[in-house]
């Protein structure tokens, strides 16, 4: 029986903790007047303006237990359709993860494009209720990174499709953005780490920012360097855009990986140098960028190493390079292994181009 | 009997790519990945060589015999004694894959949009509207396939080029896993170009000659390029492990691409429309060909072609019931099919083509196809 769309409850985020031996799931359910209202700035009804979502939790063994009680407390039938984002707490991470992938996947009403996000120190549920400004919820705030064109660099989102991917394929792991909420701000602060399905660590912001630049995934923004020797003074650069060109090499039946990054960009700010005017403090100015940007690098690829996990792609580009290699040391069973004792070679080159509006 | 010119060589090059196009083309890279695993782009170049060695032969056999179909030379090249049975056999294999093609559209239909509707009224409903447009005869299906044919083809190809944007050519890189896998992940899938085989019926209807046997090769060629284009969308996009997980790779292809804008937003529900006028389609092509089989290889009277729609059509159905779920269907049913493929587009064409240049059945090839 098709049901019409007024009659649905329309689901725009989920959190997911886990209890004693249950999964609680919060939902986040639209109320379709008043997001309408408040995406076309129509009046609210005057006072203090009631946010245009309700929230409701269910706990049961199995995502589709939850829904069953949460249909219980809701006289529409909910909608999966719409679906944005799903954020799930460090506990349902390190644990029931690949249940709740695979429960998500088999369901052919919930998108594979839902953004996937985890809670880092705090509940799911608090990351999904809070109230960001200039955005209807938390749900549409989190997306909205996916749709800007100076994405910073700390972002790190990743889709239920990439995750599931990921997981299925030998020599592949996967990351998804971290999230936090401190006085009802919600900020993306690096990226959490998984092995199989469980996460088993956390990038730092300047990690991520390494972790895109090794998997051209950096789509713009600024990185501010301090000077060597004088923490005081900082190079910004802006505009930045890169390009990451990563080639598996045999070394003595060893694994080693050339990384070439290329970063161009124009000053923002230099404080505490000569003219920009000159040359040589362009120079200078590229020379930080670079040791600072590959110093960036290595920290995250280090990080990957101590964490066991391959979330950069690189155990693909080794299958492909070399399948009897990787057919005769079984590296579909164990690549983490091999990833963790590879070599990495790391050199930057940075061309920034120009100076702003004013010399 | 003589069918004389009633469909063009363009209606009977959209036929060939209507019967074909709407049969696996969502699920063919699964089998393609499961058994050939990260040479799949292989098998799938295998699969477009044996279809079209299989299309010279069967252009050569239709050639010799102008304004019939294959139903009324395959007796006469081998003997009533084994071509009628041959014949009953075939019949009851294509009433098999006719059921198992409604059975793949009914399945996608109630898994993905309504759920609570028995696959017992979506499969009746589709055969009910597939007897009555074959009902009407060859000129309506030929002029239905051109419509449904460049619709569904430019829809669908067009959409996948739009995937590409999330394409990753490391993922796709094909490697060479070894000879067996590829033959084998080859002859499991060849039911994706099976509908060429539809050659043997139809082009008894056309004016025959070179612009004929040209349409046959342009509908395959666009047909293959198509395929080839889903099947490294699927590779580049979701990867070898992930792909042989996935029932419908084609759909989670579709359901990845985000394209902005009001008329095409929708691309799932679009392409959903297209395809179904597809399958309804092939299903319309392969009752009325069944029909037409049947009558002649039992001697019946051409007008009564008509009456063995609702015969073929009950058994189509009562065969799309026989799996338990869609399992089965990949399995068990689509192996069977493509082994009655490969023997109906290559085998016995090429069998029956031999026999009747040695007994000198038919008129020369050469002077109806053109070959120097």
């Amino acid at each position: 029986m098709a049901i019409g769309i007024d009659l649905l409850e329309e689901v725009e985020g989920m959190a997911t903790s886990s209890g004693d031996d249950k999964l609680a799931i919060t939902f986040m359910i639209a109320k379709p007047e008043l997001a309408a209202r408040s995406s076309t700035g129509g009046p609210s009804g005057g006072g203090a303006q009631e946010p245009p979502f309700f929230v409701i939790g269910a706990e049961g063994h199995t995502f589709l237990e939850a829904i069953e009680n949460a249909k219980m407390r809701l006289s529409r039938s909910m909608y999966f359709g719409h679906l944005q984002v799903f954020v799930i707490s460090e506990g349902v991470a390190r644990q029931h993860w690949d249940v709740l992938v695979d429960e998500l996947m088999r369901d052919p009403d919930v998108s594979s494009l839902v953004d996937l996000l985890v809670a880092k120190e705090q509940t799911a549920r608090e990351v999904l209720v809070a109230s960001p400004p200039l955005a209807k919820n938390a749900a549409e705030f989190l997306t909205s990174f996916r749709k800007k064109d100076d994405t910073p660099g700390v972002t790190n989102l990743t889709r239920l499709w990439d995750f599931y991917r990921d997981w299925r394929t030998p020599g592949r792991e996967s990351g998804a953005a971290s999230v936090t909420v401190s006085r009802d701000q919600i900020a993306l602060d690096g990226s959490a780490v998984f092995k199989g399905a469980g996460l088993v660590g956390w990038l730092g912001p300047q990690e991520t920012v390494g972790f895109n630049l090794l998997t051209n995934q950096f789509l713009g923004g600024t990185i501010t360097v301090p000077y060597e020797g004088d923490p005081t003074s900082f190079v910004v650069a802006r505009d930045l855009r890169s390009s990451a060109d990563v080639t598996p090499v045999v070394k003595d039946l060893s694994i080693a990986f050339q990384i070439r990054i290329f970063l161009e960009g124009n000053i923002g700010r230099m404080s505490g140098a000569g003219s920009v005017e000159a040359p040589e403090t362009f120079r200078e100015a590229e020379g930080l960028l670079e040791r600072y940007v590959k110093q960036t690098v290595e920290k995250t690829l280090s990080k990957l190493q101590l964490l066991g996990s391959d979330i950069t792609d690189f155990g693909e580009m080794v299958h492909k390079r070399y399948p009897d290699l990787w057919k005769v040391n079984n590296w579909d069973e164990d690549w983490n292994e091999a990833f963790r004792q590879a070599d990495m070679q790391v050199e930057i080159e940075t061309k920034l181009r120009g100076k702003g509006l004013t010399r | 009997m003589h069918f004389g010119q009633r469909i063009s060589s363009v209606e009977h090059g959209a036929m060939i790519v209507a019967q074909t196009l709407a049969f696996g083309l969502f699920i063919f890279p699964n089998d393609l990945h499961l058994s050939a695993g990260h040479s799949a782009i292989y098998a799938f170049i295998l699969i477009g060589v044996i279809a079209a060695v299989a299309m010279v032969i069967m252009n050569k056999l239709a050639a010799r015999f102008p304004g019939r179909s294959v139903g009324e030379f395959l007796p006469e090249i081998t003997g009533r004694i084994v071509g009628v049975p041959l014949m009953v056999l075939l019949i009851i294999a294509h009433t098999f894959w006719l059921g198992i093609a409604v059975r793949i559209f009914s399945d996608l239909i109630s898994t993905q949009i309504l759920r609570e509707t028995p696959l017992e009224i979506i499969t009746f409903t589709m055969i009910l509207g597939v007897a009555y447009v074959a009902y009407k005869g060859i000129e309506t299906i030929g002029r239905f396939s051109v419509f449904v044919m460049s619709l569904t083809y430019l829809a669908i190809g067009a959409i996948f080029l739009f995937s590409l944007k999330d394409f990753d050519p490391t993922t796709a890189k094909p490697l060479f896993v070894g000879v067996e896998p590829i033959v084998t992940a080859a002859l499991n899938a060849y039911y994706v170009v099976m509908g060429i085989q539809i050659t043997l019926v139809t082009y008894a209807f056309t004016p025959g000659g070179v612009k004929v046997t040209r349409a046959a090769f342009i509908a395959l060629g666009l047909l293959w390029g198509l395929l080839i284009l889903i099947l490294i969308s699927v590779s580049g996009i979701a990867g070898t492990e992930a792909a042989k997980t996935l029932n419908w790779p084609g759909i989670l292809v579709l359901r990845l691409i985000e394209i902005p804008g009001t008329f095409v937003e929708r691309t799932g529900l679009f392409i959903l429309v297209t395809w179904t006028a597809s399958v309804f389609c092939l299903c319309t092509v392969l009752l009325w060909g069944i029909s037409l089989f049947t009558t002649q290889a039992f001697n019946f009277d051409m007008g009564k072609t008509k009456f063995f729609i609702v015969p073929v059509g009950l058994g189509s159905y009562w065969f799309s019931m026989f799996p338990q779920d869609y399992e089965s269907v990949q399995d068990v049913a689509l192996p069977i099919i493509s082994a009655v493929g490969l023997v109906s587009t290559l085998v016995i064409p090429l069998i029956l083509w031999i026999i009747a240049m040695l007994r000198g059945l038919g008129e020369s090839s050469r002077a109806k196809t053109g070959d120097r």
